[in-house]
């Protein structure tokens, strides 16, 4: 199973507003998202959600999952091979069950050659290659290093 | 510190022990003063804990209940069980830091809580209100679990204990 594929899986399930799969490096391989969240914005969250999880592995290197509950939406991250699955979830009681299809497809992910397009060699990314990309043909742009404010208060 | 301005601020039970020809303590939220006939000295507290924390040992025997730290509201630690729940407690302020970032950037508005799975555990981070509302105001919960243990039904059951 390839990145296109994992998107053609998961945005099937209730409660699935979009989903994205980005590299080690924060680059978007593939992604089926409203229209909202562009290229530039996707990266950034790919950046945002990959620390936070690279962080909490500092104290145990085995999670796997991330879930973060917004106020507005339920972003679950999940780590596929290397490379990270974030699905966007407007439906919080469908949570347990896109957590276990996300589990499924990491397995399928991590069996099939998914993960190739995690280099930073741009022919080997698998953007749009099924049509479930909003971004056509266009080149993902480099990883922006952004210095991050506090970003107010993160209890809302 | 002068013993005039102790002596001002705990004018009534200062007194009191002052007047008295033995040895003193006398303890305040935010000073503790020592009290000898030959020896006065005053030391600031050295922690000013504006919210205490609910109930740990209750939620610490929670069936699956690992380690488990509590915050207040700006995050300071009020609460932990364990070395390990300390450790938690540095690498999940990292962590809210980036998951704000990606709230704030993508307007996903507040950030209500956080839940890692590994195999072999799962870390949950939530802010809870007792139910009679400020003061002290909200705690954050961070708790290791069993992978058995689901985030909806803990936060229920420790809201029912604070």
């Amino acid at each position: 199973m390839d990145s296109p594929q994992v998107l053609q899986y998961v945005k099937r399930l209730p409660g699935v507003q979009g989903a994205f799969v980005a590299d080690s490096s924060n680059q978007i391989l593939s992604s089926d998202v409203p229209a909202v969240f562009d290229l530039e914005m996707l990266s950034s969250m790919a950046m945002d959600g990959s620390n936070a999880l690279e962080t909490l592995r500092a104290e145990d290197p085995e999670f796997h999952e991330l879930r973060i509950d917004f106020d507005l939406m339920t972003i679950l991250i999940r780590d596929l091979s290397g490379d990270l699955l974030f699905v966007l979830i407007d439906q919080k009681d469908e949570v347990s069950s896109i957590r276990i299809a996300a589990n499924v497809v990491a397995k399928r992910y991590e069996r099939g050659s998914g993960n190739s397009g995690s280099s930073n060699d741009p022919s080997s990314q698998s953007q749009g290659g099924l049509g479930f990309s909003l971004f056509g043909d266009s080149k993902p742009k480099p990883e922006k290093k952004k210095e991050k404010g506090s970003g107010g208060s993160i209890w809302g | 510190m002068s013993l005039l301005l102790a002596a001002r601020d705990f004018s009534p039970a200062l007194v009191n022990i002052l007047s008295s020809p033995q040895k003193g303590e006398f303890g305040c939220p935010n000073f503790r003063v020592i009290c000898d006939i030959r020896n006065i000295t005053v030391h600031p507290a050295p922690i000013k804990l504006m919210v205490s924390p609910a109930s740990p040992q209750e939620i610490d025997n929670l069936p699956g209940v690992q380690h488990s730290f509590q915050a207040d509201r700006a995050f300071q630690k009020i609460y932990e069980s364990s070395t390990e729940a300390g450790a938690l407690f540095d690498v999940a302020s990292v962590s809210l830091k980036f998951a704000g970032n990606m709230a704030s950037q993508a307007g996903l508005g507040s950030l209500d809580r956080m839940v890692a799975t590994s195999p072999s555990c799962r870390f949950m981070l939530f802010s809870l209100n007792a139910k009679s509302a400020a003061p002290p105001g909200p705690r954050v919960f961070g708790i290791t679990t069993a992978t058995s243990v689901q985030v909806e039904a803990l936060s229920r059951t420790i809201n029912e204990i604070i």
